[in-house]
């Protein structure tokens, strides 16, 4: 009432200005509260201070609270956020904010800026070795018996002096000073090679990994054992073990790794009748009809002549379904009386009743492209000698990993590793190994090791080491010529995986690649790697619990000084980590492996030592593909060993904190740093615990994202182009550019293309959402059934650019995405834990974020309001 | 320079007056200069091009009576330049049949400086297998002699007995290095087109066009719309089809592709 109507409108501008700000509208007590401070501005205050309209400084100083809509503690936030402007902050330090950013960015731009202005000369250094050895005339060196000699004598030299600097390098002990300059300059040569093409600069950076790990090896192995103690000696000796495993691993990796083969294809001759018959067999057990037929119509429609192949299901079984359809379509059915030796047997039953020079192998979910033949035959053709030909395993549907951390396409799977670089690499050294499936056998040799090997449960690998010991030679074919399913639930893959762990171990018994005869070296290593790489399960578990050795029970395992740890484990994590990622990044991002190492450690870790052990004993189990997952599920029984594991790291790192505190000085370096091990070990884990959540998979056909250009006819006789967006065996998607005036349920016709025909099905609509339409497939006949797949799974080129969207690993981006995976676990444990935990969990939560909210803020001046509280308000949205 | 596309069919009813209208269309769309010429008696072409029926003007109109040929010159709403043929009279009708050579040697010789240096004329014929000499100064003078069939046994008995024959300008090689086969009216859910697509894919190699026109009802929808295929329906498949022969008609041209037509 005192005030006069101009004032009062004026009042309720500003009002509605704080309301907009934080899109709410005012309470009673929100009114009364900006009624007080309006007229205080009013009266007491310059109508602006600090460049600021009085009326708005509760909006700059307290950001944080809602006077429009004051609550509970915002009385409380207020008068922590006086205080705290009145004695802490008294005038704004965004300046000062933006200076330091600068500064720091100045800084690394100078530095990056140094390791840039080498990279031209070494680039223009690079391209003159690769070139001079490019240029090397071979057939004049094995003419010239003096440029012989003398190269001899100068590789010699060379390496003996080499040898004598890396000796230097790894066993020269120095002091801690001595050793930062040493690593300094490790990581500065690393840090400007790092960026050149090429294989040069790879070869040069695997250099310096070897150096630093061997060195940290050497160390390890001679300056921190503690002979005094006999429990530190032993628990180190054991972590030790591991870390020499590791480092066993890593030379091995390198030596495989360091020069992929990339093989190509090579031409058939002209005429179809010199080409080869072969016999493809197709070993079944329990896997679902529709999944074998698919890959049945595939293969009938591949580009080989009609009359040279015969395909044969061999079904251990015996569904009467199956023998019902392969006699519908005209392919052989071959069930055996007994079911000895698994698929191993199966395969060897039905090569005793075909007879081509050729066997292909496939499982019945791998899908062939039609040019598979076309492209592989030429390479048997060319080498009498080969004996195998492997091509690479390619999933269309997501593994456990992908499905279950929801990361499908974006980052590398698990199996690419192997199939996209080690393979590859194996094969410049003649070891490329059969992987069961996608393969083209040779049938002279196949049958001179008699038969696909029935003594391990990996007969895959064991046979092809069997033909390699005979002298015969392998090949890998690194394109997606062919795409199949991959495992369902974790558990299925944690079963595949415990099958092949425990089939490579039993080899590594029964027919060690070390000791085999008729091997060459780099066979044995390549072997050598591919069984070791199985045995990682103890090695593994062994690094997820060093440290709590230490913090918990006041174990020296490693007994040396914090900081000589760190200056000698950095340098070896740290390059095999730059190099791993420049070789191995466009298949696997850096510290996924971890992960999936975690994952199954624990039961690997049993089966493959009775194997080493026991060899003969173990069974064969068949990897379940192509189920549902009904509802998403927790698998705790999966989990459990990684949630103890995850207990007492808890317990590791509470009392670790406990002892930085109230523990006794000297020790606070080691406590950080096994501190921070057992962090990463948590994160880790989490990423293991996160994975055991089976996210629900109810489509029963998987479906095929791609982009190819479609053709819809309309009963009407209306024909419209349009764009295929994803397909399945079922049916397809389909965009067009304008919404069509059709609704679902009705029939019409898909054009598809395949090679240079185009073949027309029968759909009907099952939704429209705008432009998109669902097409479910009507009844087809056998024929069409064929077509289908042709234009689909089969076409040469679906496969080719699948997958290419994000594949260059960024080594710290990667370690963030793994935390954040090893977060997410901790997160979906709390989610189906039980009720208690879950609430007190979440009200403490709720608590700490509370008071957390009392906090102080910073304030603002030089912005402006409305884009201050623009991404505020999103944030309540 | 100018590129000039005879258009004609095997017996007739293929769609070659069809396939000019829009292929104008297409070209036209890619910011290309055409012009078109109709030279059948029926002179539908002119319906393509939105032309109402009561026009009786045209080419061969104009050279019967003397008047400016350029006079005939068209042009339809959506900009594409044309000549209809005209309704001639009975009199007219029997002056043209038996002067018919003259008349296109005095076509040929009007078009050939008009429309501009990258003008492509598009000139639709008929009675084209039987009547060869007649169209001799047009056909030495065409770069693409473009060959409309439909994949089915009358077409292709056609082919073998006509085009193949000894008296054909397919037995001539230079005519031979130009002529080009397009497949119309293809029906994909006919077994019998697919087949017939199939023996002729197998039998005519690259003298066969890599692109193959749909059926479509849309292409009658919009003739009795007055209107072009690319208004009437965008998204319709001949719509899109249209669009790639006429930028393979670009690529045909294109320098990397013909050297010798570029300089």
């Amino acid at each position: 009432m005192l005030y006069n109507p101009s004032i009062v409108k004026h009042f309720k501008q500003q009002r509605r200005f704080y309301e907009q700000c934080w899109q709410s509208p005012s309470s009673l007590m929100g009114r009364a509260v900006l009624w007080g401070w309006f007229s205080f501005c009013l009266f007491f205050l310059k109508p602006k201070v600090a460049g600021i309209r009085s009326w708005r400084l509760l909006l700059h100083y307290y950001p944080h609270i809602n006077f429009s809509h004051p609550s509970l503690l915002d009385g409380i936030r207020f008068i922590i956020q006086s205080l705290w402007l009145l004695i802490v902050k008294q005038n704004s330090i965004s300046k000062k904010h933006v200076n330091v950013k600068a500064g720091f960015k100045k800084i690394y731009g100078a530095v990056s800026h140094c390791f840039n202005v080498p990279l031209h000369f070494m680039m223009q250094k690079k391209n003159v070795i690769e070139e001079s050895v490019s240029q090397i005339n071979m057939r004049l060196f094995h003419q010239n018996k003096i440029i012989q000699q003398t190269h001899t004598m100068i590789i010699y030299l060379g390496v003996s002096l080499v040898v004598v600097l890396i000796l230097i390098c790894i066993m020269v002990p120095l002091t801690l000073a001595a050793q930062s300059i040493f690593i300094v300059i490790l990581w500065m040569l690393a840090m400007m090679v790092r960026r050149l093409p090429g294989r040069f600069p790879s070869l040069f950076l695997i250099a310096l990994s070897l150096l630093a790990s061997t060195r940290y090896i050497w160390w390890r192995s001679t300056s921190t054992l503690n002979w005094d103690e006999p429990i530190g000696l032993v628990l180190g000796g054991i972590l030790l073990m591991a870390e020499i495993y590791a480092w066993i691993i890593l030379i091995l990796g390198y030596f495989q790794n360091m020069w992929p083969l990339n093989r190509k294809p090579e031409p058939l001759p002209v005429d179809p009748k010199d080409w080869p018959v072969i016999d493809i067999m197709i070993p079944t057990l329990n896997e679902e009809c529709h999944i074998i037929k698919t890959t049945i119509y595939a293969l009938l429609g591949i580009d080989w002549p009609k009359n040279k192949l015969n395909i044969y299901i061999l079904d251990d079984g015996n569904r009467e379904d199956i023998k019902q359809f392969s006699k519908e379509v005209g392919v052989h059915y071959l069930a055996r009386p007994t079911h000895e030796g698994a698929k191993a047997g199966n395969i060897n039953y039905a090569l005793a009743r075909s007879d081509a020079d050729f066997v292909a192998v496939f499982d019945c979910d791998h899908i062939p492209t039609r040019a598979f033949f076309q492209l592989t035959m030429g390479i048997f053709l060319n080498d009498p000698k080969l004996a195998l030909l492997q091509t690479a395993h390619h999933f269309f549907s997501p593994d456990p990993f992908e499905r279950n951390l929801a990361n499908f396409g974006h980052v590398p799977n698990e199996s690419s590793l192997f199939y996209g670089l080690t393979q590859d690499g194996n094969d410049l050294w003649n070891s490329a190994f059969f992987c069961g499936s996608c393969a083209i056998l040779r049938r002279k040799p196949l049958e001179e090791v008699g038969g696909v090997a029935v003594e391990t449960v990996t007969e895959d690998a064991h046979t092809s080491l069997k033909m390699h010991r005979l002298g015969y030679r392998s090949a890998y074919l690194k394109q997606p010529i062919s795409a199949g399913l991959a495992t369902e639930t974790l558990s299925a893959h944690v079963a595949q995986r415990i099958r092949w762990a425990r089939g490579m171990a039993q080899i590594f018994r029964i027919e060690n690649p070390l000791l085999a005869k008729g091997l060459k070296w780099q066979q044995r290593l390549c072997y050598l790697n591919a069984m070791l790489h199985f045995l990682s399960g103890i090695p593994r578990i062994v690094f997820l619990t060093a440290p709590l050795f230490f913090l918990l029970f006041h174990v020296y395992v490693i007994y040396a000084p914090a900081l000589a740890i760190i200056l000698y484990v950095l340098p070896h994590m740290m390059h095999a980590s730059i190099t791993n990622s420049r070789m191995q990044g466009e298949y696997r991002h850096s510290f996924w492996g971890e992960i999936y190492e975690t994952v199954i450690a624990w039961y690997i870790a049993r089966p493959t030592t009775i194997a080493l052990f026991l060899p003969n004993k173990g069974f064969f189990n068949v990897t379940e593909k192509g189920g549902l997952v009904l509802k998403s599920y927790y698998d705790w029984t999966l989990a459990t060993p990684y949630l103890v594991l995850v207990g007492f790291n808890i317990a590791g790192v509470l009392y670790g904190i406990y002892r930085l505190g109230w523990g006794p000085s000297g020790e606070i370096g080691s406590v950080s740093v096994n501190l921070l091990w057992t962090l990463y070990n948590l994160f880790i884990l989490g990423g293991a615990v996160a994975v055991a959540e089976e996210t629900k998979q109810v489509r029963e056909n998987p479906r095929v994202a791609v982009n190819i250009p479609v053709i819809i006819r309309f009963h009407s006789g209306h024909v419209i182009a349009a764009i295929m967006k994803n397909f399945s065996l079922g049916g397809l998607s389909i965009v067009t550019s304008q919404a069509l005036p059709i609704e679902a349920g009705q029939k019409l016709e898909v054009i598809l293309t395949g090679g240079k025909q185009e073949f027309i099905f029968p759909l009907r609509i099952i939704y429209r959402q705008n432009k998109l339409l669902g097409l479910a497939l009507e009844t087809l006949s056998p024929q069409q059934h064929i077509d289908y797949v042709q234009c689909t799974f089969a076409r040469a080129d679906t496969w080719v650019q699948w997958q290419r969207g994000s594949r260059t690993d960024k080594p710290l981006m990667s370690l963030q995405q793994v935390l954040e995976v090893g977060g997410k676990g901790y997160q979906r444990l709390w989610k189906h834990s039980p009720r208690v935990i879950f609430y007190s969990v979440k009200y403490l939560l709720r608590l700490i974020a509370v008071i957390a909210s009392l906090r102080p803020r910073p304030i603002f001046i030089n912005k402006k309001v409305m884009d201050y509280y623009a991404p505020v308000m999103n944030e309540h949205n | 320079m100018m590129k000039r596309m005879i258009i004609a069919g095997l017996k007739g009813g293929e769609g070659a007056t069809t396939v000019t209208a829009n292929l104008a269309n297409a070209l036209e769309r890619l910011n290309q200069q055409t012009l078109s010429v109709d030279c059948t008696k029926m002179n539908l072409l002119r319906l393509h091009f939105s032309t109402p029926i009561q026009n009786t003007q045209g080419w061969a109109v104009n050279v019967m009576n003397n008047t400016a040929f350029y006079k005939a010159a068209y042009e339809s709403p959506e900009g594409v330049a044309f000549f209809p043929f005209g309704e001639l009279t009975v009199e007219e009708t029997n002056q043209f049949k038996t002067s018919k050579k003259n008349v296109f040697n005095t076509l040929t010789n009007e078009l050939t400086p008009l429309g501009g240096n990258d003008c492509w004329q598009l000139v639709l014929l008929d009675d084209f297998i039987e009547n060869k000499e007649i169209y001799l100064s047009l056909l030495d003078s065409s770069d693409i002699i473009c060959l409309v069939l439909t994949p089915d046994p009358s077409h292709y008995n056609l082919l073998h007995n006509k085009v193949f024959s000894r008296e054909s300008f397919f037995y001539q090689k230079e005519y031979r290095i130009k002529t080009k086969f397009l497949v119309n009216q293809f029906h994909p859910e006919a077994v019998v087109s697919c087949d017939f697509l199939m023996v002729l894919q197998q039998e005519l190699h690259d003298y066969l066009l890599p692109v193959i026109l749909h059926y479509d009802v849309a292409i009658v929808e919009s003739l009795a719309n007055l209107t072009s295929l690319s208004i009437y329906a965008p998204q319709s498949q001949s719509s899109h089809d249209f669009q790639a022969l006429a930028y393979w008609c670009l690529s045909y041209f294109s320098p990397e592709n013909h050297p010798s037509s570029s300089l």
